[in-house]
């Protein structure tokens, strides 16, 4: 028996949607995945006509489907937005080196500037080099860090007014959990925030980081490049995640096989909590006294965490923290 | 073959340990002393159980947690604490909720269990059963509602946990309880509590894990304080008490588990409390911080103040706000469809929380169960008066 | 050598209903993690889950003649003829 689209109820079914189970067709999906992101811009009011704007792209999936798609809104809905492809090299050998060939093709097929940026031109360590001093242990710590404050350098160069991040709604929950996990009160309300980093507190504002794709399934992310034909690099990270965070991720996928929503389920959880009560320290921010970048302390963590590098003592002082 | 040093006791310092309590090894006699001694510190302290003769409604599963709720409760009572003997003026009585009538559809080779003996004789404690199916008119009903619920994610198993929960409240009050006891232990509730988030009960972050929670019941405006003294044990303690304490034998099936019996290749058979359950216990052993971390940054974490405080007829929680349309609603027409449907025709819709509708939204019927076709009279009730 | 295994809270349903067991070894040394290997081949299939994931599953509480086997190595404890050891698991009791 042919299954049609629930959608159209015209075309036959090609997929199922994962947030809904609800059969649907090849041209209804792509019009549902491409308003729903349009929906999350326009309801959080993310651009305002004019603005320059950094995607951040790695190659990956997530950040080649968020080329397409601001690329083609920006067209379709007249954003009137400048937009720019910003990349971090974080010097791993057979990884990141092949996924910036995707971003380079990526800049050819969309006719977008791109800039790129070392790791090792910024702090004058790889991550490779870093792994090698480190070990395998806490390396993503570093590597988190390095490309926060990479990041924030590129767009600074570009001189764009924001960052786009291909974060989807898996990320999201997997955030949430993670900070709750960790105990992070200070972190865990803003988990799942659209738009971080704009607060401006102290008259200090930093680059606002937006993410689009915040109700968007990673799953749907891969079928639409899948039927999209895009080409995107797909390999793990060398380096692969800790432990944790592998449960997490874990859970977020069987979560996910025993009720479809639950990653919707989560974010919707996190965004009914609030910053602690005030008599709660929040950390201070302030401008970081070696780089001049936004920091909760005097030195920056990324400062930090280069130091310890420069001075051959970083496994004592993870230890320490510990 | 390397011979170890001897260790004792950490608290007696003279026995052989026999249990590992918070990083100390300790032996039987202080790991009892250990536990009936942090039982009657949450009451008091933590519970604020400190009126004389304050009235307490155990709730009494017959599975381990609320046997060992009841052994201690039992213990507090009576003074035949092992340890410490001082006496506990307060009034418990135990409420069993049976329901056979449910086990019995679902398990072929169900027998009943009858916890009388345990509740009256062993621990000499007054004991009221009610079956689940008698708060319907219609019991077949409650029946065909969870064959209509889907059988995967736990939709039947949180049914049947929201139906227990209003005949605890509706038994409470009409009895003069204002205090009712869960045995949940720490790590449960932990585990809980990632349950209840990821089935979008955020606002539970604080409820569902405190020593005390109270709140108003709609329909007569009383307050009812909901504890869980048992916060400070995790797992191990309650097993390792319970192996030193009683003889109890343990319900074999879990309804839980039978309820989604045909689902087949899912992770924990379709049921997303065991998933979290199994999540928990795993990083526990691994990370052995893990309750206790959760625990506390629950009892720190906020909620965003809200406009109107009303509460879902179905599991009477407070209503929690949508921020944005797409944590509800997909934009292909057929969401877009059915949504529109269910809020045109149906009485009810609108008044049902987002976990709550998570729940209904795979069920065959929907209509009936949106306009509380066949519920029993007190939930209806209960909707009608809540705007 | 001979070693007496007890199962509590409801774990005797992936064993026949057994609440003890005996299990003979040719070897004169073994360490917990051979009982654990021998209870698998003797688990329950349907029940499997319950008893073992990867390995014995999280939450089960094990003991050594009464003691907890944290106290020991766990799964590397050494056991000596007519140990009696106690699997105890919370099977979602609530």
């Amino acid at each position: 028996m042919v299954k049609y689209c629930q959608s159209c109820n015209v075309q036959k079914a090609f997929m199922v949607r994962p947030k809904t189970g609800n059969l649907i067709c090849q041209n209804c999906f792509f019009q549902a995945f491409e308003d729903e992101i349009h929906h999350t811009i326009i309801s959080n009011q993310m651009f305002k006509p004019g603005e320059k704007i950094a995607i951040a792209a790695s190659g990956g999936k997530d950040s080649t489907v968020l080329v397409h798609v601001i690329t083609l809104l920006n067209k379709k809905y007249n954003y009137g937005l400048n937009l720019y492809l910003l990349s971090i090299d974080e010097g791993i050998k057979g990884y990141r080196d092949d996924s910036l060939e995707t971003v380079k093709q990526n800049q050819i097929t969309y006719q977008l500037d791109l800039r790129i940026l070392s790791y090792k031109e910024l702090f004058n360590w790889s991550m490779d080099e870093v792994v090698a001093q480190i070990g395998l242990n806490n390396n993503c710590t570093y590597c988190g860090v390095f490309r926060r404050q990479a990041l924030d350098r590129g767009a600074i160069q570009l001189g764009v007014d924001k960052i786009i991040t291909g974060h989807n709604a898996d990320d999201m929950a997997e955030t949430f959990l993670m900070n709750l996990l960790r105990g992070d009160i200070f972190r865990l309300p803003k988990s799942t925030a659209i738009i971080t980093g704009d607060d401006g507190d102290n008259g200090i504002a930093t680059l606002p980081r937006c993410k689009p794709f915040k109700y968007t399934y990673e799953k749907e992310i891969v079928m639409y490049a899948h039927y999209k034909k895009l080409i995107y690099f797909s390999t793990e990270c060398t380096y692969s995640p800790n432990a944790f965070r592998g449960h997490v991720r874990e859970l977020i996928k069987n979560l996910e096989a025993i009720r479809p929503s639950a990653v919707i389920d989560l974010i919707h959880s996190c965004e009914q909590l609030d910053a602690p009560n005030q008599n709660q320290k929040m950390p201070q921010k302030q401008l970081c006294q070696k780089c001049n970048l936004l920091s909760s302390n005097k030195i920056c963590k990324a400062c930090t965490l280069l130091e310890s590098l420069n001075q051959g003592r970083a496994k004592q002082i993870l230890q320490i923290q510990d | 073959m390397q011979q170890k040093e001897p260790k004792l006791c950490k608290k007696c310092k003279t026995n052989n340990p026999n249990i590992i309590i918070q990083k100390d090894p300790v032996c039987k006699e202080c790991f009892i002393g250990y536990v009936e001694h942090m039982f009657k510190m949450s009451l008091r302290l933590k519970c604020n159980i400190t009126q004389k003769n304050e009235k307490l409604l155990v709730c009494f599963s017959g599975g381990q947690n609320s046997t060992a709720l009841v052994k201690m409760a039992s213990d507090v009572v009576h003074s035949t604490c092992a340890y410490n003997k001082s006496k506990m003026f307060i009034e418990v009585h135990v409420l069993y909720i049976n329901e056979s009538f449910i086990m019995k559809q679902f398990i072929q080779e169900y027998q009943p269990q009858d916890y009388t003996n345990f509740v009256t004789n062993e621990c000499k404690l007054p004991f009221k059963n009610i079956d689940i199916q008698s708060i319907y008119p219609d019991p077949y009903i409650l029946l065909k509602q969870l064959h209509n619920l889907s059988e995967s994610g736990s939709s039947r198993e949180d049914f049947v946990r929201l139906i227990k929960n209003h005949i605890i409240y509706d038994y409470a009050i009409k009895n003069g309880y204002q205090n009712v006891c869960f045995g949940q232990n720490g790590q449960r509730l932990a585990a809980d509590l990632f349950s209840q988030l990821s089935k979008g009960r955020g606002l539970s972050l604080q409820s569902a894990t405190k020593y005390n929670f109270s709140f108003i019941y709609p329909l007569n405006q009383q307050k009812l304080q909901i504890l869980h003294p048992l916060k400070e044990l995790l797992n191990k303690d309650i097993l390792y008490y319970l192996r030193l304490k009683s003889n109890m034998n343990f319900p074999q099936f879990i309804l839980g588990q039978h309820l989604s019996n045909n689902v087949k290749n899912k992770p924990a058979h379709g049921n997303i409390d065991h998933l979290l359950e199994q999540f928990i216990d795993k990083l526990q052993e691994g990370f052995p911080s893990t309750t206790f971390t959760v625990l506390s940054s629950a009892e720190k974490i906020t909620i965003k103040p809200l406009q109107q405080q009303n509460h879902c007829p179905l599991c009477l929680e407070i209503r929690d706000q949508v921020y944005n349309r797409l944590e509800v609603e997909t934009l292909d027409n057929s969401n877009q469809q059915l949504i529109n449907y269910l809020r045109a025709n149906t009485k009810y819709y609108n008044k049902i929380c987002f976990t709550c509708n998570r729940m209904l939204q795979s069920a065959q019927e929907l209509e009936k169960f949106y306009n509380l076709d066949g519920f029993p009279p007190l939930i209806i009730q209960l909707a009608d008066l809540i705007q | 050598m001979k070693i007496i295994i007890d199962f509590g809270g409801g774990l005797d349903v992936c064993f026949e209903n057994k609440k003890e067991l005996t299990l003979e070894f040719e070897e004169q040394q073994i360490k917990m993690l051979d009982v654990i290997i021998r209870l698998k081949t003797l688990c329950n299939p349907k029940k499997l889950d319950f008893f073992y994931t990867q390995q014995l599953r999280p939450g089960i509480l094990v003991l050594i003649n009464d003691a907890d086997w944290e106290l020991e190595d766990k799964e590397e404890a050494q056991l000596q003829h007519n140990d009696r050891v106690s699997f105890i698991s919370t099977l979602h009791g609530g």
